[in-house]
């Protein structure tokens, strides 16, 4: 049966010789748009995979797509009326209708996908809520007092960026006026703009003011911003002279602390009293600090210390093992009287040494202990507070807290050691703990009594003497630091405290805790029985007893 | 909505009747179950390792959603049931809905099985229920998407083999997309991310249920039932 319909495309037959001639004349032409299309769709998908792997537009690839692009315009420019034609056929219709719908619907989800991601809450399951910004941050960025710009020079594939990118986003969906820009750090101008100098470095500014930090962690964010929207820059002398910790470093340097405090936007400065002709502390000091000091300071310095405390001021003070200074002339008089000899606590140590007791801090309230879990204080002395027990109050009412605060004790187990060259062996008539081992002393006058039913007393802040002591300076040192984070927030927070700056209180890192599995032998093969041979068999038996009766 | 249901359950079913579905199980259990055990057995072990299981569970089925949707539309194209089926009164959507429930009935099962895994070892240490949920969350959520993803496959050719393997270089497309996302420039490089499988689900494993994730696996999911719909209501139109 011979097939009658007329042929359709290229097998179709032309009986005009003037049209059989004229195709013959379009016919290389019309190869040639092939050969075009092919080319320009080529040219295209080489300008693309060079911009995807030079990771920057240039010229190259620009100039190449713009190629391609012209070469997929003349070939539909060629066949636009072909292209017509197709069109208006009713399945091509059909096809473009529904092609139509797709792209529609596919636009919807990828409106939709945008809004979400640009406005996406989360709900973090973890047990530290370690993915959620810490409550200081969000009261900060709440109140907010200037708009922030976040340039974060954070690459792609790794996973410290990863992160960091992920904490950046956190930031600005906590508060509008933290705005983020994504920043290329091969970009040179870009990196030079900045004066960027390692990737994974984030640019905080506000206005003219800027801070870069390196280091992109929620405390080093939360500090930079604080810094580039807060004035006035609180300034934090170091006593030296006398043999006290360096905050350049060395052995048993505290620089990280100096470095944590320049990071909060404190000033950092070394004071050498014994250098003045006429020893004073300068009117600027926020706070004094004297870490560590090994021998005496002169009667001047300490009248000079004496005068600032007189005067409102705030003080930290990290004792170092006997036979230095105890400063008793400063402390006792204000409740807290330095003991001749170290706390030896076998009970609770760090690592096993009882020269070292680890304490977790009493739920005082206290500011100075803010985010600290557990403190490690090495060859420690023991400090006497006076009216460590709150006297009565009314009831229902809190406690009024004396001048003198225990911070931190030891444990009932521990005992006094006068001479640390005798080891850790109990002497016989050692005075036995609990010792105080931290106190902070705050000369501000306490609130009056709340009346029932009445509202709280809104009493001025007024300024008054503080003091944080520490009975272990080796606690504070750079190598303990790095090991036992929370020592270096305790000299943050009780600085932070002491200079009344609320909001600059260390944020605690986020980690996750790890629960080790522990599991007997019996438990162990009883877990693998149900898991790789109880269970698999339930599904072969089942298939088995399907398919057998299946079968009959 | 009935004919969708009955549809599904007639699915569910015929996927007991038929010993794929066994060897699928049978797989998922296996693999997931041995690399469980494994890494039980690591030194240092703690409960916090599951999160790794997990993530080995979501490649599983990736590897598996293809196999366990593949005869859902090819095998009625194959046998020339799918026609019959079009002349009840029944509408694609319905059609398309009840072999897609199925599948994920199937997958929602499996899922509840490996929840064996975690009461076992909290039998060992503490286990962070908090992170488990928000995994199994993800992982039910990659699985809607993987299903649909399936589900297309088998809608486009009347071969089964075909629309195991269509289904899988998709799936496949979509699990590269994070490497991808590394070696393009930055603002390319966040869109490939969102589109990527891993990133999409690395959240979960975290601890954290991101909407954003969970709106990207649904749509995906959706977008995809939807083409399956629009290829059945094309052979209707041909």
């Amino acid at each position: 049966m011979s097939d009658n319909r007329p042929k359709k495309g290229p097998e179709r037959e032309i009986s005009d010789p003037r049209l059989r001639k004229q195709e013959l004349e379009v016919a290389p032409l019309l190869r040639t748009t092939q050969i075009v299309i092919w080319l320009g769709l080529g040219l295209l998908l080489l300008a693309l995979a060079w911009w995807g792997i030079g990771r920057r537009l240039t010229w190259a690839p620009v100039i190449i797509g713009g190629l391609g692009v012209l070469g997929v315009a003349f070939w539909l420019a060629l066949n636009l009326p072909a292209l017509r034609r197709a069109a208006g056929t009713r399945s091509a219709k059909m096809v473009l209708n529904s092609v139509g719908f797709i792209i529609f619907v596919a636009g919807i989800l990828v409106c939709i996908n945008v809004i979400v991601a640009r406005h996406h809450p989360k709900l973090d399951l973890t047990k530290g809520r370690i993915y959620t910004l810490a409550s200081q941050t969000r009261d900060f960025l709440k109140g907010l007092p200037a708009d922030v710009e976040l340039v974060a020079f954070l690459p792609q594939g790794d996973v410290y960026s990863a992160n960091a990118r992920e904490l950046v986003k956190l930031y600005s969906a906590a508060s509008p006026r933290v705005r983020v820009t994504w920043a290329d750090y091969t970009n040179v101008t870009l990196a030079k703009k900045y004066d960027v100098k390692y990737p994974g470095t984030v640019v905080v500014q506000a206005g003219d003011k800027q801070e870069k930090i390196t280091e992109v962690t929620e405390q080093h964010l939360t500090s930079a911003i604080m810094s580039v929207t807060t004035e006035e820059k609180l300034a934090v002398y170091f006593l030296t002279n006398h043999g006290e910790a360096s905050i350049s470093g060395g052995d048993n340097g505290i620089s990280q602390i100096k470095n944590d405090l320049a990071n909060q936007q404190y000033e950092v400065k070394e004071l050498e009293l014994a250098k003045m002709q006429e020893p004073a502390v300068p009117e600027d000091c926020s706070v004094l600090a004297i870490i560590g000091a090994q021998i005496h300071p002169a009667p001047q310095e300490m009248a000079a210390i004496e005068k600032y405390l007189e005067n409102h001021g705030k003080l930290l003070i990290a004792l170092a093992a006997p036979p230095a200074p105890d400063f008793a002339s400063l402390l006792s008089s204000r409740g807290v009287t330095p003991l001749a000899g170290i706390v030896i606590d076998p009970q609770s140590s760090f690592m096993g040494d009882a020269t070292a007791p680890m304490v977790a801090p009493e739920a005082s309230g206290s500011p100075v202990l803010e985010g600290v879990d557990q403190l490690v204080l090495p060859i420690c002395r023991a400090l006497e507070v006076a009216g460590g027990t709150p006297p009565p109050t009314m009831p229902g009412q809190p406690p009024p807290q004396g001048p003198a605060t225990a911070l931190v004790s030891s444990s009932a187990a521990s005992w006094l050691q006068p001479n640390l060259s005798a080891g850790t062996k109990e002497p016989e008539n050692a005075q036995k703990g609990p010792f105080a081992m931290a106190a902070s002393i705050d000369e501000s006058p306490p609130p009056p009594p709340q009346m029932p039913g009445q509202p709280p007393a809104q009493v001025p802040e007024t300024d008054a003497t503080r003091i944080v002591v520490l009975g272990s300076s080796t606690a504070l040192n750079d190598n303990l630091v790095r090991l036992f984070r929370f020592n270096a927030n305790v000299a943050l927070n009780s600085i932070a405290w002491l200079s009344r700056n609320t909001r600059m209180v260390s944020i605690p890192p986020k980690t996750e805790e790890m629960h080790q599995l522990l599991l007997t032998n019996t438990q162990k093969n009883f877990i693998i029985f149900v898991v790789m041979f109880f269970i698999p068999l339930a599904v072969i038996i089942a298939g088995t007893l399907v398919w057998w009766t299946r079968r009959r | 909505m009935r004919a969708t249901l009955t549809i599904a359950l007639k699915e569910f079913r015929g996927y007991f009747i038929a010993p794929m579905a066994y060897v699928v199980v049978l797989f998922f259990l296996g693999v997931s179950g041995l690399i469980f055990v494994l890494t039980m057995a690591m030194p240092q072990a703690a409960t916090n390792h599951y999160r790794g299981v997990m993530q080995s569970m979501v490649f599983i089925t990736l590897m598996m959603a293809p196999v366990l949707t593949m005869s859902l539309l090819a095998l009625e194209r194959g046998r020339g049931t799918l026609e019959l089926l079009m002349t009840r009164p029944v509408s694609d959507w319905s059609i398309v809905l009840g072999k897609y429930l199925a599948a994920v009935m199937i997958y929602t099962g499996l899922l509840i099985v490996t929840l064996l895994y975690p009461l076992l070892m909290s039998v060992g240490g503490e286990v962070e229920w908090g992170t488990i949920l928000s995994g199994y969350v993800g992982m039910f959520c990659a699985g809607l998407a993987f299903m649909g993803i399936g589900l297309f496959g088998s809608a486009i050719t009347a071969d089964q083999i075909a629309a195991a393997l269509s289904a899988f270089f998709i799936l496949l497309f979509f699990w590269i997309m994070g490497f991808v996302a590394q070696s393009v420039p930055s603002g390319l490089g966040d869109v490939l991310n969102h589109l990527s499988f891993i990133e999409g689900y690395l959240e979960f494993a975290k601890g954290v249920i991101d909407l954003k994730n969970v709106v990207y696996f649904l749509s995906l999911a959706g977008f995809f039932v939807f083409l399956a719909e629009r290829v059945v209501e094309s052979r209707r139109s041909v």
